[in-house]
């Protein structure tokens, strides 16, 4: 199961000795904060003992305001760019690019990528969103929204997956406010036909006042086959049409067919343009299926 | 029966475990005027509420000595201040005491009269529940038929390492033995093939690397070197008397009680890691992984590279990439990831095959890339059916 969570302040005073101590080395991200020039710095750093971590600075000038380690731990200093990959978890879940550079460091059991992005929390407040992919037989993805609050550095969001099969992404949207709506994608690939897959859309936008992030609806959109009187058959459904590399995921038709029985094939999105997108292409690289659309307006959607 | 393996209340030992079983039964059993005992969930931890609710059913249920306070049952002075009475009865307790070996006070001994009421008070559908030492989970057995079934599946399953999967055989009958659970392997959690590989690799989309990195050959699976071996229909109990069926991971535990999870792999991993010698996954969290050997140093892409030089027909090596001279012994070429060889997909520049084949790039056809690429796919395969010949090389 997807795990998210609120945290409140967490800088611990040592870990900020440490991080002193050592050469910071150059920033994998920079991301302005707010209009009196604060920024935020994220670089791994912090070595010991053959692995890294990754660590948040609040920066102003040249002086450290305050500073946070992510826990997931990396091999080396040493992050090289890579190119987009939906599998990293940054983006929506039908993003063809993201806004943003990804990085990787190791190899194999030990490899990591790691993309972060602002998000604007208020209009004159922006937030440093950290996505991290690590791992090869099992690979999993973290997500941490880090935010400055005073002179410190608070983490005010962060999601985990669980055990087996699971991807998450995150997707920004902009709102008529200034700020950007956070919505947050976990998917559950169950690996035989005696379950389908399951699904976690959560919608939220930050609540300057209660300083957390709190549920938001927004626009989710979706393309779905059948529905199938199977999960065998809408699994069969779906790896004919793998060659468009589109996700697919095998749901319940109640939440998106108007039958109440059977399966459905669906990719689910919170972007127009990119379901537009992939209808398109789903037209030449999937022509023999038929999909119907699926519009919702809400802050969650949880078929787990 | 459920009954506790040290004692449970005031300045007693509270082993977690013991105190998860009887804040659980506590939420469960009911006092003569219908309440239960406990609300919330249990969490094995010793406080105030345990303390009153084991309290409050030891007087419903007079399962406790009291002293004699001086009082015998004919109003006089007892002879032995110590003598022990029924709470509530004056007729022959000394005997009744004596026979029910009753509980002190606020405390709760193994065996003893409050765990024996608590049991008898049950209902039927609880009657079975019990739970490991070491952990926090209140559960249901599982079936000794399922166990015998399983482990000879495990046993007889030729694609798995002979020595690996007589291990894992033992690990599902040793974890029923102690613990009364039935492990099973999970979908695509035993020996896969390459083909299987490549389909996990690619769903939910051909680009891969969703839930795993890892593509043909460079799983320890597809050599029948590890199992993913789990808790499927695992039936655990939240306090007030509801049901949890879960899944291989314990997804269910670790949303409803993240870190009772870990306890249950706990009691796996001290059978399969510690009394078998099997290895966990070096990933951290990956806990439903094991494996036949330690995997601290050792590469997946080198050794597959290693399998495909020794069995291939093409010369393989791992560079940052697999490479492969097409099998003309010059240069190396970059021929694209594993799931790219083997749907053949990878990079394959007409220069290569000219430049091996010593002619003009213009001679060369799209038959002949289709032909190399068959080439570099037949390796795969002539190295999937040496499986047994696959050995970890270091990183």
């Amino acid at each position: 199961m997807p795990r998210a969570s609120s945290c409140a302040f967490g800088l611990v005073g040592a870990l900020a000795a440490a991080i002193a101590a050592q050469t910071v080395p150059q920033p994998l991200a920079v991301i302005p904060v707010d209009a009196a020039g604060r920024r935020y710095e994220v670089s791994s750093g912090l070595c010991a003992h053959g692995s890294c971590r990754i660590v948040v600075r609040l920066m102003q000038g040249g002086r450290e305001l305050d500073a946070q380690a992510i826990e997931t731990r990396v091999p080396s200093r040493a992050f090289r760019p890579t190119a987009f990959k939906r599998a990293n978890g940054a983006g929506d879940p039908l993003a063809s690019t993201v806004d943003a550079q990804a990085y990787s460091s190791g190899q194999e059991e030990n490899s990591v990528t790691l993309i972060v992005r602002p998000v604007k929390l208020t209009r004159e407040l922006a937030g440093a969103l950290i996505d991290l992919r690590f791992g090869f037989e099992h690979v999993k993805r973290h997500h941490e929204i880090f935010a400055a609050s005073g002179g410190k550095l608070r983490k005010i969001w962060s999601a985990e997956e669980g055990e087996g099969p699971t991807y998450s992404t995150t997707a920004l949207a902009s709102l008529a406010d200034g700020r950007q709506r956070l919505v947050y994608f976990s998917f559950f690939n169950y690996p035989d036909e005696s379950g389908p897959d399951k699904l976690r859309i959560e919608a939220m936008a930050y609540d300057d006042r209660a300083r957390k992030f709190a549920p938001d609806k927004a626009p989710l959109k979706g393309l779905f086959a059948g529905p199938y009187a199977s999960i065998a058959e809408a699994r069969t459904a779906r790896m004919e049409q793998n060659r468009c590399r589109i996700p697919f995921w095998v749901l319940p038709a109640s939440e998106f067919a108007s039958a109440n029985n059977g399966f459905v094939v669906v990719t689910v999105s919170a972007s127009a343009g990119n379901i537009s997108r992939v209808a398109g292409e789903l037209k030449s690289c999937a022509a023999g299926m038929s999909f119907s659309s699926y519009k919702a307006e809400r802050d969650s959607l949880i078929m787990w | 029966m459920a009954d506790l393996t040290g004692t449970v209340g005031e300045r007693a030992a509270n082993k977690n475990h013991d105190v998860a079983l009887v804040q659980a039964m506590l939420g469960i059993v009911k006092s003569p005027k219908g309440h239960r005992y406990l609300g919330g969930f249990y969490d094995g931890l010793y406080g105030g509420k345990t303390k009153t609710a084991i309290a409050a059913f030891q007087a419903d249920y007079q399962t406790i000595t009291i002293k004699a306070a001086g009082v015998s049952q004919h109003g006089g002075r007892a002879a032995d201040s110590d003598c022990v009475v029924h709470p509530g009865q004056f007729g022959p307790r000394a005997m009744y005491s004596a026979l029910s070996n009753l509980d002190d006070s606020g405390v709760m001994k193994p065996g003893a009269a409050t765990i024996l009421k608590m049991n008898e008070l049950l209902p039927a559908d609880f009657k079975d529940i019990m739970i490991a030492p070491g952990t926090r989970v209140v559960y249901w057995p599982d079936l000794e038929t399922q166990v015998a079934a399983t482990a000879k599946a495990i046993q007889d399953d030729g694609t798995l390492h002979a020595q690996f999967r007589a291990n894992v055989a033992r690990l599902v009958r040793r974890m029923f033995e102690k613990h009364k659970l039935l492990l099973t392997i999970a979908p695509s959690g035993g020996r896969r093939t390459f083909q299987k590989q490549y389909e996990i690799a690619t769903t939910p989309d051909a680009d891969g690397n969703f839930a795993t990195g890892a593509g043909p050959g460079e799983s320890n699976h597809n050599w029948g070197q590890a199992v993913d071996i789990g808790f499927n229909q695992f039936e655990w109990l939240q306090l007030g008397g509801n049901s949890m069926k879960d899944d291989w991971w314990l997804n269910n535990l670790f949303k409803l009680h993240p870190g009772r999870d870990m306890d249950m792999w706990k009691i796996r991993n001290a059978i399969a890691f510690d009394e078998l010698n099997m290895f966990p996954s070096k990933k951290p969290g990956d806990y439903i992984h094991i494996q036949r050997y330690g995997d601290e140093n050792v590469s997946m892409v080198k050794s597959l590279a290693a399998v495909l030089e020794k069995k291939g027909k093409l010369s393989w090596q791992w560079n940052h990439g697999y490479e492969c001279d097409l099998g003309f012994g010059g240069a190396w070429h970059k021929v694209g990831t594993s799931i790219q060889i083997w749907d053949k997909t990878g990079p394959m520049d007409k220069h290569w095959i000219a430049a091996g084949k010593g002619v003009l790039v213009a001679s060369i056809k799209d038959a002949d890339v289709k032909e190399m690429r068959d080439a570099l796919r037949g390796d795969f395969e002539a190295a999937e059916a040496a499986r047994d010949e696959w050995e970890p090389v270091a990183m």
